[in-house]
């Protein structure tokens, strides 16, 4: 949907990217994810984020580096970031950063967390012309169309 | 064919733990059940699990006594655990083993869903000699339209 804040989840752990976007897709929010800092950086690229879910324990140090490429970027993004983080990581200090969630995750909190935080930043008025659907839409649509079943 | 994905509910209430059985069952999961943290672990003891659903707070062997027992066993061998939880969970645990906590009372679908997240991410190894078929398979479904003589 047009309308719809757009969230971005860069994690690289398969199972819990797809538990994220799982949760996440159950609310009100368009959803992207990407495995790396890299795949991350090329998506806010193209379209703008309300948003962004980022696993602090990213190898080699990419989640500090996908920060400050961020910074670089879009230096007046409104997209509010929260870290995502194992008891045992150093914390991510970034003035990017907006929130910090430890792991595991309380589902309930996150959902409510990211639901609040995406709704402080308006989504664009105008359609991004770059932004393809959001992977969340994608998925919807093959829902209704009886394409995709998971298990 | 993919390996069985074999899931494991931990619960001393019965209510929860036949509506978390049914719901998984007929998502097409092979399901086991668990009244307390005692018959859980004998349960992943003679079964490989993909997903364990997690109650806190039971009697003979409560949810943290299952969470530190999982955290002994090897990776590959051991269930991902979804842990429900009645309030704030006042202990750390190992993101590990846990994937995510989700409070009581749940929204069923989305659990369905973050289920099946788990089990399609997560392998694990070959089933255990001896594992009896999932308590799942004994269920019949009645037939519609009228009771069974």
């Amino acid at each position: 949907m047009a309308n719809e804040s757009r969230v971005l989840i860069v994690e690289d752990n398969d199972v819990l990217r797809v538990m994220l976007f799982t949760i996440l897709r159950h609310q009100p929010l368009a959803v992207d994810t990407a495995t790396t800092a890299t795949e991350a950086m090329e998506r806010t690229m193209t379209c703008d984020y309300a948003l962004i879910l980022l696993d602090a324990d990213l190898p080699d140090g990419e989640a500090a580096e996908f920060l400050n490429r961020f910074d670089m970027e879009h230096p007046e993004a409104p997209t509010f970031i929260v870290a995502v983080r194992s008891g045992e990581s150093q914390p991510l200090l970034h003035a990017r950063v907006g929130a910090v969630l430890n792991k595991p995750l309380e589902i309930d909190t996150l959902a409510e967390l990211v639901r609040e935080c995406a709704a402080v930043v308006p989504p664009p008025e105008e359609p991004q012309v770059q932004c393809p659907p959001a992977e969340s839409e994608i998925r919807a649509r093959m829902d209704r169309s009886g394409s995709f079943y998971s298990n | 064919m993919g390996r069985e994905k074999r899931i494991l509910v931990i619960d001393d209430d019965e209510a929860i733990r036949m509506l978390l059985f049914t719901v998984l069952r007929r998502r097409g999961f092979a399901v086991d059940r668990a009244r307390n943290g005692a018959e859980a672990i004998e349960a992943m003891q003679r079964c490989c699990y993909t997903v364990a659903l997690v109650d806190l707070m039971m009697p003979v062997k409560n949810g943290w006594d299952v969470l530190e027992w999982m955290a002994t066993q090897p990776k590959n061998e051991r269930p991902l655990a979804i842990v429900l939880t009645a309030g704030t969970a006042t202990r750390p645990m190992s993101p590990d083993v846990v994937a995510g906590t989700i409070r009581k009372p749940f929204d069923v679908e989305l659990l369905l869903d973050i289920v099946a997240a788990c089990a399609d991410g997560h392998e694990v190894g070959q089933q255990r000699n001896g594992c009896p078929p999932p308590q799942s398979n004994e269920v019949r479904e009645r037939p519609r339209g009228g009771d069974v003589n």
